[in-house]
């Protein structure tokens, strides 16, 4: 195990840090090519199709790694006192806002790279009432264009999606919905075409998803040895890395490779008998976003309680929702992996169904559930995935804390929290 | 009494009462919720169409058991009625997608009605797409086509039920230009009379209300109010504005009286009822400048002042208070905003609009 600061959070595996190192050469460049360079890039939501502007070779932005970021240098606090000076009520959603606040700040000395320059674009789906206002207001300010994506509604039902969603995804999600995506999709390519003046290609589209698939296929191999083994080989602040970290660049050749590469670590580590704690007695379910200003948090149970958070959502994920038969349709594949992407993970009965599948999968012996404040998508489809656990077996804590904001977070006091609903549930 | 007074004063305190007779006689009701329900579809498929209620004197303990707090009350409220099978009655519900409460209920009753833990019929979808893109304009064409194959709405009973719609549409326009010239119509009046209006027999309704707008009104020397963002459970932010000598003579933003927008849909086919939805500039995804709206209501109802409530909930209108502010006050107006508000309004936020009534009439 790698040395730790006191508190601090600890990665154990080499890839993991290797991915990191990635991530900072890859912000730098970034940071190069859009601040230095002036390249056209864009901001998009992280349920977005970046696949598109990854095959156009347009540098991205996700918002919510850009908001991780922001939090990371603790600057939410300040632009959140920042926004509410200029008298926006501070109920807004702050997963979402992040970047704006950082904008409206307009302080070049905290800012990362000293504020965003001019995007081509941003991009969102309008999957809550919030992000129209949120997005069309952060295109102002930076003096650009906000192109908005529907978020229709779906009727098919299915609590079992992720059975057929890799293969069968024309019925699973709907072909009509599909349909409405590819067209904007192809609104969106035109525009991009407009403003940038490269080009978009079908057959590199086509060689970026199979790459994607592939790279996917790394991922969710992963995930099923993790769940399927005990001790836990590999923490949550492993897998999470390295899922998310080649999943903003999918289809690249690092993230193929990095894929692999952790997905053999994993294997070598399972092989080897390593465990992420020594004294494994509780099997923990974390549900939501990540936990971005105190990812120590997570080792913080291990020692005390053998309490260790095998799963999260972002690397089992992959399987059911990045995977997907081309069956000679590239965009309507992508469009499959887009249009409900948010909806699986916060509406009943596609959360609930799979979070209850997952816990099964993975022996979970209770789950903690992220209650964002101010954040309706977030706490979207919480109480019947509570109650879903619940019925199958499941103990389940909803934790009232924001992924990006520090304010009113105590990790001794969480802590204790934890350990008293463990005992509670008898797990103790 | 009047027959209009009568009639509102029924469907405030039993607003199931008239759409239970109807179905008691053997007719068909489909409720629906939230402006943006293409109400003429329903009334083509000859159906009873009654807006679903918000009753705040009832209990929501039912729904508090699924609803996460970042529902709006209304929904919870609906949520609670429809557990508790007071919808049971219901031949269909629409709820809309354009509403992001509204749209979630509509997921988590179906998957309640799986779990046997709700009654009634199961909910429908209005897929409403409000972008200025034509995607979204044909998409909601199809969203249209697909609730009237839904409830069985004949295409030739379109006609005559966007002519009842646009009778409506009439009257609440004739109202709100009246309060707006200055007559003595009192908010609180309006206000029941508005949210009334969609829970009662609709021919009836709008005989009654024609013939009261009909009377003549003098001028109103009151100071004049407009009332902006979220809708309360009932008239108690109106009352509290005409107890402290005040009058609201116009709202903006989710309020009955703003129902309609001011567009009447242009043509009788469902692909013009599609259209029209899709472009109204009504609810929280409609694309629109707000500060710019909220100021024409404010010079074309000439008020002396703006009040702006929104919920705790409101995670949508939130964004435009500022311009909103910015713009009320660049034109001289004197702006309450009260944000993170209780539905009820039992957090003070009566005695702040009352305050600041008073504090307009003494400097007026």
């Amino acid at each position: 195990m790698s040395g730790r600061r006191d508190g601090q959070a600890r990665k154990d595996l080499q890839c993991t840090a290797d991915a990191l190192a990635f991530q900072k050469r890859y912000a730098a460049d970034l940071k190069r090519r859009v601040v230095e360079r002036g390249e056209p890039f864009v901001v998009a939501q992280a349920d977005t199709p970046h696949e598109i502007f990854h095959s156009m070779e347009i540098p991205l932005i996700t918002n919510q790694w850009w908001s991780a970021y922001i939090s990371a240098k603790q600057l939410s606090k300040p632009y959140f006192e920042k926004m509410r000076e200029r008298g926006y009520p501070d109920n807004g959603c702050r997963y979402c806002s992040l970047g704006l606040a950082c904008t409206l700040a307009n302080d070049p000395a905290t800012a990362p790279w000293g504020g965003l320059p001019k995007p081509t674009m941003l991009v969102a789906r309008l999957t809550c009432d919030c992000i129209q206002y949120v997005f069309g207001q952060w295109a102002e300010a930076l003096g650009t264009e906000f192109f908005a994506l529907e978020a229709p509604a779906w009727r098919r039902k299915d609590p079992r999606w992720f059975e057929s969603s890799n293969d069968r995804w024309e019925e699973v999600f709907e072909s009509e919905r599909i349909g409405l995506l590819v067209e904007e999709m192809h609104a969106l390519i035109a525009r991009l075409q407009e403003k940038t003046g490269r080009v978009f290609s079908e057959s590199r589209l086509t060689v970026l998803m199979d790459r994607i698939n592939e790279q996917e296929r790394y991922i969710a191999e992963a995930a099923g040895i993790i769940g399927a083994t005990r001790p836990c080989p590999v923490s949550i602040l492993d897998q999470v890395p390295n899922t998310m970290i080649p999943q903003w660049h999918r289809g690249s050749d690092w993230a193929v490779a990095h894929a692999r590469r952790f997905r053999d670590e994993v294997v070598a580590r399972t092989k080897a008998g390593a465990a992420v704690s020594g004294n494994e007695r509780i099997r923990l379910m974390w549900i939501g976003a990540g936990l971005w200003h105190d990812q120590g948090f997570y080792n913080a149970l291990e020692t005390d309680l053998g309490a260790v958070f095998v799963w999260s959502m972002y690397m089992p994920f992959a399987g059911p929702q990045y995977i997907r038969a081309l069956h000679g349709k590239p965009l309507h594949a992508l469009a499959s992996r887009i249009c409900s992407m948010n909806e699986v993970l916060h509406l009943p009965p596609w959360m609930n169904g799979w979070m209850v599948s997952e816990a099964q999968r993975c022996g979970i012996d209770a789950a903690v559930i992220l209650v964002p404040p101010d954040s309706r998508l977030s706490q979207s489809g919480i109480n019947i995935t509570r109650l879903s656990l619940e019925e199958s077996g499941v103990p389940t804590l909803l934790l009232d804390a924001d992924m990006v904001d520090a304010q009113g977070w105590s990790r001794d006091v969480i802590v204790k929290h934890m350990a008293e609903f463990l005992r509670n549930a008898g797990l103790g | 009494m009047n027959d209009l007074e009568a009639l509102v004063g029924r469907a405030l305190r039993d607003p199931l009462e008239a759409a239970r007779r109807h179905a008691a006689a053997g007719g068909r009701v489909v409720g629906y919720a939230g402006a943006e329900i293409p109400v003429e579809i329903i009334l083509a498929s000859g159906a009873f169409a009654l807006r679903l209620p918000v009753r705040p004197e009832l209990s929501t303990a039912s729904a508090d058991r699924y609803l996460e707090s970042g529902f709006s009350p209304e929904s919870r409220s609906l949520a609670a009625q429809y557990i508790d099978g007071a919808f049971a009655f219901l031949d269909a519900a629409v709820l809309p997608r354009s509403n992001d409460s509204l749209q979630r209920l509509y997921y988590y009753v179906w998957e309640l009605q799986a779990r046997g833990a709700c009654a009634g019929p199961a909910p429908l979808i209005f897929d409403l797409a409000k972008l200025p893109r034509i995607a979204s304009s044909l998409h909601t064409r199809r969203a249209a086509q697909r609730l009237a194959a839904e409830l069985g709405a004949a295409p030739a009973a379109l006609p005559a039920a966007i002519e009842r719609r646009n009778r409506r549409r009439s009257l609440f326009s004739q109202a709100n230009r009246l309060r707006a010239d200055g007559y003595a119509f009192a908010g609180s009046t309006m206000e029941r009379i508005f949210r009334a209006a969609d829970c009662c027999e609709p021919d009836e309704f709008d005989a009654a209300f024609a013939a009261w707008l009909s009377a003549p009104r003098p001028p109103d020397p009151r100071v004049r109010l407009v009332l902006a963002g979220n809708s309360a459970p009932d008239d108690r932010l109106h009352r509290a504005v005409e107890l402290a000598g005040g009058n609201v003579v116009a709202e903006y933003g989710e309020h009955a009286a703003c129902a309609f927008g001011h567009e009447r849909p242009a043509g009788d086919s469902l692909d013009a009822i599609a259209d029209h939805y899709w472009a109204a500039p009504i609810g929280s995804r409609a694309i629109a400048d707000r500060a710019e709206a909220l100021l024409a209501v404010c010079h074309s109802a000439r008020t002396d002042g703006v009040v702006i409530w929104l919920l705790e909930q409101e995670d949508a209108q939130i964004w435009d208070v500022p311009a909103q502010r910015a713009a009320v006050e660049s034109a001289g107006l004197p702006i309450l905003v009260l944000t993170r508000r209780s539905w009820l309004a039992d957090d003070g936020a009566l005695e702040r609009i009352a305050e600041f009534t008073r504090d307009l009439g003494a400097t007026r």
